[in-house]
């Protein structure tokens, strides 16, 4: 008895799992449908984005409210539109002034963005959105 | 305290009547045909619902005016809203932005309903078909991140 029951269950065991990969990586290929590929941040920004973005925006970050709102390192994962809405953003944010946000400047003076360092930001990320919408 | 109440309801009165006097700005709905986001994009039934009752009221040219948003100084902050609310995101001259820009609007959109900031609780509380259950805050970001999709392969 206890031995059909395993000749049984572990089969259907095997199958749920099977199939419980198939649905998840099915979920995953919906949500995300076109990957940047081959998006890559150039040198020069990648150095400012050290300087001053960084800290706060990548995956191993303390702050979730700033993680939810950029990961620097995971850019590349993103689909196109999304990509094309977080460029968007970071011009808009620089060019405002709204980052780096004053708390960590008043912290962390020397990380400031210069004036060539937020037109370099605003113009890369424009030409990557634009890149990505051909 | 009684002379004390009676003078303060009718200075209160008074001042009622001469806030009426001043104009609210009130912005005017100015439809153009063919730049509204649905003249653009065949939106689903139930969104198309969604949006109209949860965000026409201030991010369109199809704005619904209740009585009360005649009636200083109620009508002031309906402005302010209405005014706030085109300048970040306007449906009805969504024609004027171009892909890139339409794109992070839709991005916008997913992100303030899904954390609930949109729509106001002051909103929701003087609308209540404006309230938005969780599973129809999920299905507008859904919406909005598979348009989003469209508008750049288009």
């Amino acid at each position: 008895m206890k031995k059909t029951g395993i000749t049984i269950w572990l089969p259907l065991a095997v199958l749920f799992f099977i199939s419980t990969a198939f649905i998840s990586f099915q979920t995953t290929h919906i949500q995300n449908p076109d990957p940047a590929e081959g998006f890559a941040i150039p040198e020069d920004v990648n150095q400012i984005f050290e300087k001053s973005c960084f800290g706060c925006h990548n995956v191993e970050a303390s702050s979730d409210k700033a993680k939810k709102k950029l990961l620097i390192d995971q850019l590349a994962d993103l689909s196109k539109a999304k990509l094309v809405a977080k460029l968007g953003n970071i011009g808009e944010v620089v060019e405002e002034n709204e980052m780096p946000p004053e708390k960590f400047l008043a912290k962390y003076p020397d990380n400031a963005l210069t004036e060539d360092e937020t037109k370099r930001l605003k113009e890369w990320a424009q030409e990557a959105a634009d890149g990505l919408m051909k | 305290m009684k002379r004390f109440s009676k003078i303060l309801l009718i200075f209160s009165l008074v001042a009622f009547v001469i806030i009426q006097f001043f104009p609210s700005g009130k912005p005017a709905n100015q439809p153009v045909i063919g730049q509204d986001i649905f003249d653009l994009h065949t939106i689903p039934t139930e969104i198309g619902t969604l949006l109209k009752n949860a965000c026409y009221d201030c991010h369109s040219q199809a704005v619904r005016y209740p009585w009360y948003a005649n009636v200083a100084p109620v009508s002031w902050l309906v402005a302010r809203d209405v005014n706030m609310g085109r300048e970040h995101l306007d449906f009805g001259k969504w024609g004027e932005l171009n892909k890139r820009k339409q794109i992070k609007a839709l991005s916008e959109i997913a992100e303030e309903v899904e954390d609930k900031y949109m729509p106001m609780q002051i909103y929701i509380n003087m609308h209540s078909e404006a309230e938005l259950t969780d599973e129809q805050r999920e299905i507008i970001v859904l919406w909005s991140e598979q348009l989003a999709e469209i508008i750049l392969e288009e």
